[in-house]
């Protein structure tokens, strides 16, 4: 049975209410499945010793602990997967163009935001994950990208309305970073794209259903605001299960 | 009456006394707004390389400068000058001369772009009418027709929202098409392209045509948004790289800071909407001794900037609590191959700067 571990800040907790669910009708099977979070950054708050991930603070402490029933440490040796929920996706092609307009984007400035992500302190733990256990598949899937009712998914989407782009330039443009994450990131590490089922027609943001009722990854368990356009909910953590975790 | 026109003037209206015995550090009443800006009003900058200090420090002190191309999301600030992004008001990077200002004023209330704009270096496309707002220039000529096209829609809604227009005037000399009058940024072959005396020739502007370049452009931009804007003038203390008029720098230099200084002057004195703001008498102060100037002569120091802008502030007040630090606020270097900090001298792009390296 393949043994997995599950690592991000708030976006894990769609993964957690998933996996709950799974549990809930399914209490029978083990899904040699654990989960460690940390809010914000503050997965940067550890160290990895010897092949394990440590706190060095309280707080990532506690919040391990929350989180993974009682483990307050990651012995990757555990484990033959990682998945990761924290930081940009690369993926996210709103990161690559200004913000006013949808406008086109030159091949070195998309090269230059991929390397510029790969540079990113979150990323390059990931990535040193990766480099320090050779066994472990490390899987980047990130966070998820803004709903499309965001107020600023809907500029965009506007935008794109009056001055159209080209979706074969989109498409154009996933290979070519797909291309480059093959160049900047480990042999063992991959970095997995959004299901398509959770995007809108442009593939640039996530269906508004997906981001309604997420909960929070906190001791207690509460709902993000109304406003909150970037959390999403344990139906969104379902299909990650469904076609990244367990294909 | 009294005996002398001369006995009641203030003391700044006196070499001694304004200069001679004044600290060039603390210039009083050097400057004197015209009209005063606010917090809502909407800034366009641009302008040549001194222009982006101004613009940085307007930014970091609280005023509305409009950016219409903002970096995307995804390129670290450290990077973004590199792109020709969060420099101005626009991604239009260094204007040196009236002419190519108004030719962008053109181009864009046009909303039709020049095919006759594109330079090639190894193989890749650059614009010819801002070469340096791409490192690598463009895969294909096509993609830099795209990529101007978008910049000059956001020029376009520039033009309508700002308030005040703040101009650095650069140069007077430039590079033309010869045929078609199109006025280049810098010299073909400097950055791509290929120098033909053919199809390019040297141009000199004279007084008069800076002057009706920037009345032309005034009411050109007045006329599309439909409504008159401000403007604010500064000549650029920054002496010339080089020149192709013959002449020695020095001489070439002074004639071209003569020129856009007398320019600034008049149209100070014909329009109440054009204010002056003396960045080029603060730095080339006498009584400052050259301080001011890096050890080339030319690039104006940290202290230089924040000694400008503290006399522009001291018109228009810092609108946060920040006040102009003399040096900018430089991101941590993050990466392989980052090196220390720049300095304020080094960090403005400059393709003027790069003809240094013609020199021989």
């Amino acid at each position: 049975m393949t043994r997995t571990v599950l690592i991000g800040n708030s976006h894990l907790a769609a993964l957690k209410q998933a996996l709950e669910a799974r549990r809930a009708r399914d209490p029978e099977t083990d899904l040699h499945i654990d989960t460690f979070g940390a809010h914000l950054n503050n997965f940067l708050e550890t160290r990895l010793e010897n092949g394990t991930i440590i706190p060095t603070t309280d707080r990532v402490k506690r919040v391990f602990e929350f989180t993974a029933d009682g483990k307050s440490a990651i012995r990757l040796d555990e484990y033959d997967q990682l998945f990761a929920f924290m930081a940009v996706s690369p993926y996210y092609l709103p990161g690559y163009f200004p913000s006013f307009l949808v406008s086109p984007v030159s091949d070195t400035l998309l090269d230059q935001i991929c390397r510029s992500w790969r540079e990113l302190p979150l990323v390059n733990m990931i990535a040193d994950i990766a480099l320090a256990c050779p066994d472990l598949q490390v899987s980047f899937v990130g966070q998820p990208f803004i709903s499309e009712s965001a107020p600023k998914a809907r500029r965009m989407i506007y935008q794109a309305l009056a001055n159209p782009v080209d979706p074969t330039k989109l498409s154009a443009m996933r290979l070519r970073i797909k291309e480059m994450l093959q160049e900047l990131v480990p042999s063992n590490m991959s970095v997995c794209h959004p299901p398509q089922a959770c995007l809108d027609a442009t593939g640039l943001f996530t269906l508004n259903e997906f981001s309604r009722g997420s909960q929070r990854l906190a001791e207690t368990e509460i709902e993000h605001p109304e406003h909150d356009f970037v959390h999403m909910n344990a139906d969104y953590g379902e299909a990650i299960l469904s076609e990244i975790v367990f294909p | 009456m009294t005996d002398n026109p001369y006995r009641t003037l203030p003391p700044t209206h006196f070499w001694r006394n304004g200069v001679a015995e004044t600290s060039p550090l603390n210039l009083q009443d050097i400057y004197q707004k015209r009209w005063p800006l606010a917090a809502k009003t909407k800034i366009a900058t641009a302008g040549s390389c001194f222009a982006q200090h101004i613009s940085r420090f307007l930014r970091t002190n609280g005023y509305n400068v409009l950016d219409l191309e903002t970096a995307p999301e995804g390129l670290p600030a450290h990077l973004h000058n590199q792109f020709g992004y969060s420099m101005y008001s626009a991604r239009y990077g260094n204007i040196y001369t009236v002419r190519q200002l108004l030719q962008l004023a053109q181009e864009a209330i046009s909303g039709t772009v020049r095919e006759d704009i594109i330079w090639e270096k190894s193989g890749r496309f650059y614009d010819a009418l801002r070469p340096n707002i791409e490192p690598n220039g463009f895969a294909t000529p096509e993609e830099v027709i795209a990529h101007r096209l978008a910049h000059i829609r956001a020029v376009r809604q520039m033009f309508k929202e700002m308030d005040v227009f703040v101009f650095t005037l650069g140069l007077t000399e430039a590079w033309e098409h010869t045929e078609t009058g199109v006025v280049y940024p810098t010299a073909p072959g400097t950055i791509a392209g290929q120098f033909d005396p053919d199809l390019y020739g040297f141009k000199n502007f004279k007084l008069y045509e800076i002057r009706s370049d920037l009345v032309q452009f005034m009411n050109i931009v007045k006329k599309f948004r439909g409504s008159m804007f401000r403007t604010l003038l500064t000549v650029s203390p920054v002496p010339l790289t080089a020149t192709a008029s013959g002449k020695h720098v020095l001489q070439a230099s002074t004639y071209s800071k003569s020129v856009l200084r007398a320019v600034a002057g008049q149209l100070y004195d014909e329009f109440p909407s054009i204010d002056y703001f003396p960045s080029y008498e603060i730095v080339t102060n006498p009584a400052a001794r050259g301080i001011f100037f890096a050890s080339n002569l030319r690039s104006v120091t940290s202290e230089g900037v924040d000694v400008v802008m503290r006399s522009f502030f001291a018109e228009h007040p810092a609108l946060t609590t920040q006040t102009p630090s003399a040096k900018p606020t430089v991101p941590p270097a993050t990466g392989q191959g980052a090196g220390p900090a720049p300095s304020a001298a080094d960090e403005v792009q400059c393709e003027e700067a790069m003809l240094e390296a013609f020199a021989k």
